[in-house]
């Protein structure tokens, strides 16, 4: 089948690109699959992309920069996403283009305000998937109203956990609407697991408060009054650097606690690793924990929403740790550091137990999918000629909505 | 990109228009007797090829074209793992690598046209080096850590020395800097001495005692009231850090060179101290080099 993703910038960093780069190249295997970018602002992604992929852009920041429409602000795009101040006028008119033109078997929004562009511009005759990266109960309430008055036209939405699944089931009306928990993949690493053997500890993630990189510190403080011999790497880059660096100076942790930079792949990273840390205090998934266990690392894991617990069985391939207390987890580290046969046994299990979010298993689950979507479309399709009035009666009204909502948002913009 | 890196990019001809998932990648490890072995892919029709590695020229010198640069060529051999693959192990036996940052090229043979294609880098498996597993160094010391450049080729960067002395851990408290280390290739003798050297012609010295701790591990104290800051001179001064190990053994500069960290710079940060007129920190050039900067306030 031919499948498309739409994607915010596939020349970015983040989770959400990984893991989308990760299951496009594990369906390419079988299927035609291509990744529509919404921008573009560098020559290459900086993630690896199976070749097999085809990937374009909608907008090139770089030769595209001052296009008037760029100036006008979204009325597609809800103005209530994260990302609103990214799109415009312009990105309306591509993604719709893009979107009506597109012959696809399957289409897949890979967040909120393209699944709303998908839910209203999506081919009919295509099987419309929304992905959820983030988590419902996690969005602001204006996001939440803008997407229960349109997710009800998509054919699925998928979350990246079984909990937040339930939350759609329980908060959104959605009939006829399938909701599964679609996790992430990650690919099996091209090399050797770790042996544990070594005494770094090791952090991967975007340098934002919300990772929390901050207790981490202060609990390393503690691990190393008792275990000197071990370090700290903290992998990525964003806007905490300088201030965790002025911490890491402020506890005299300069010789043990090292920021190193934006790292791809990382793979090579984690097998330099015993322990691998996430203090997050929110993981919609939590992509860093299965990279680390499929090399083979136990991740002592902060117990936020939703990922963790899902990933993690607490004392057996890894710990689950209260968000924000630093004394448990600096416990935790240091129960992990005293035991060489505790290290190894539950390095071992994760990289048994974190084998079902292999491309493998992951890519039968969304083909099961999308095979059930496509076939309830065809048998649908001879009742459809009702739905498509009534839709076209939606969109009207939406439309409607929309412009009278319109000049509220370039209030909002303007204010900014 | 920060302007003031090593001049990573390199627009050259050859190879340099391909998108990267064009050209050859490279795998490599590092193992326990320090064997750096490189494994490329992504060669399709090519017939006893070769690597070339090329000293790209420093920064702040001249321009050279490609095809003059100090090079190196290595057979590449069939990998026995993984048909279409090829290998080559850089140790011992293999070229002299002098001090640099060695671009990695192919040159593909056979029937594929056109001319050496650059390598991008796979995936580097250095953990032997992060571990501290680095073997007993044999002298000269010869390391070799490769490396993505800033615009994503794959790089190696060399260092040659008679004798090293590698440092630890750095402690800055109360305006004094204490450096741990190990000396290689040199004997700690009476007298033995640190010495840190403003960079530039003539610069001023300042020498301090060193303790020896015991099979060549050292420790040194470096009083920051002790570096003059001359006014009239270069602001910020830079002092470079040697050991003098005694007698009539030459000077041996303190580097950081033996681990998996191909730029220190930015991953191993030190406090900065202010004391009278001048802020002052230890940190590592972009060769890896331990020095010490003083600026006025």
């Amino acid at each position: 089948m031919k499948i498309s993703f739409l994607l915010h910038n596939a020349y970015g960093i983040g989770g959400t690109i990984k893991t989308t780069f990760n299951l496009a190249g594990a369906l390419a295997e079988r299927h035609e699959v291509e990744i529509i970018s919404v921008h573009r602002h560098r020559e290459e992604p900086n993630f690896t992309l199976d070749t097999k992929v085809r990937l374009r852009a909608l907008t090139d920041q770089r030769v595209e920069k001052d296009h008037p429409l760029r100036q006008r602000a979204a009325k597609v795009f809800p103005a209530s996403e994260y990302r609103y101040d990214q799109y415009s006028e312009l990105t309306d008119q591509r993604i719709e283009e893009c979107l009506t033109g597109l012959t696809s078997d399957v289409v897949i929004g890979t967040r909120p305000g393209l699944n709303v562009h998908l839910a209203l511009q999506g081919p009919r005759g295509a099987a419309l998937v929304g992905q959820e990266h983030l988590t419902l109960d996690g969005h602001p309430p204006a996001l939440r109203n803008a997407l229960r008055a349109v997710y009800p036209r998509l054919d699925a939405i998928t979350t990246v956990t079984r909990a937040d699944a339930d939350a759609y089931r329980r908060k959104m009306r959605m009939p006829g609407v399938r909701v599964t928990a679609l996790p992430n993949s990650v690919p099996e690493p091209r090399l050797a697991p770790a042996d544990g053997e070594g005494r770094i500890v090791i952090a991967a993630g975007r340098l934002v408060r919300s990772k929390r990189h901050d207790v981490l510190i202060r609990a390393f403080a503690r691990v190393v009054a008792e275990r000197p011999d071990w370090r700290l790497r903290i992998y990525g880059k964003g806007d905490e650097h300088d201030r965790l660096r002025a911490l890491i100076e402020e506890l005299g942790l300069y010789n043990h606690v090292h920021l190193m930079g934006a790292y791809s792949p990382i793979e090579a990273e984690w097998v330099k690793g015993s322990i691998a840390a996430v203090t997050s205090s929110f993981e919609p998934f939590g992509m860093t924990i299965v990279e680390a266990m499929r090399c083979g690392l136990p991740v002592v894991s902060t117990n936020c929403p939703y990922g963790p617990a899902e990933i993690i069985e607490d004392g057996v391939d890894g710990r689950l740790v209260p968000v924000g207390d630093e004394e448990t987890l600096a416990g935790a580290l240091l129960d992990l550091m005293r035991d060489d046969a505790l290290r190894h046994r539950m390095g071992a299990a994760a990289l048994a137990r974190s084998r079902r979010y292999g491309p493998g298993p992951i890519v039968e689950q969304a083909e099961e999918l999308f095979d059930d979507l496509l076939r309830s479309k065809t048998t649908r399709g001879r009742i459809t000629g009702a739905f498509r009035r009534r839709a076209s009666v939606h969109a009207i009204k939406d439309a409607a909505l929309t412009l009278a909502f319109a000049p509220l948002r370039t209030l909002r913009k303007v204010k900014r | 990109m920060n302007p003031s890196s090593v001049n990573d990019t390199t627009p050259d001809a050859t190879g340099g228009d391909l998108p990267k998932d064009k050209l050859p990648r490279a795998d490599c490890t590092v193992d326990a007797t320090g064997t750096l072995t490189l494994e490329v892919g992504g060669l399709r029709g090519a017939d006893r090829p070769r690597l070339l590695l090329r000293l790209r020229p420093k920064r702040g010198t001249e321009q050279v074209a490609v095809a003059d640069r100090a090079t190196h060529e290595v057979d590449l051999a069939p990998s026995p793992d993984e048909p279409g693959r090829w290998r080559a192990a850089l140790n011992g036996g293999g070229p002299v690598l002098d001090e640099g940052r060695w671009d990695v090229w192919v040159a593909p043979g056979g029937s594929t046209t056109g001319g050496e294609l650059r390598v991008v880098p796979g995936a580097r498996d250095l953990r032997i080096l992060a571990s501290g597993g680095f073997p007993d160094p044999v002298l000269p010391l010869e390391v070799r850590v490769p490396y993505a450049t800033k615009d994503g080729y794959f790089s190696i960067r060399a260092w040659r020395r008679p004798s090293h002395a590698e440092a630890g851990d750095l402690t800055v408290r109360d305006g004094t800097l204490t450096v741990t280390g190990r000396l290689l290739g040199a004997r700690l003798g009476r007298g033995a001495r640190a010495l840190l050297k403003r960079r530039g012609k003539g610069g001023p010295q300042v020498e301090t005692r060193l303790a020896d701790e015991g099979q060549g591990a050292f420790t040194f104290r470096a009083d920051y009231a002790d570096i003059p800051h001359d006014v009239q001179g270069p602001d910020p001064a830079y002092w470079d850090v040697y050991l003098k190990p005694g007698g009539r053994t030459a000077r041996v500069r303190v580097a950081r060179l033996l681990d998996d960290v191909a730029d220190k710079k930015t991953v191993f940060v030190y406090p900065t101290t202010e004391l009278g007129q001048v802020t002052i920190r230890p940190y590592y050039t972009l060769d890896n080099d331990l020095a010490v900067q003083v600026s006025a306030r």
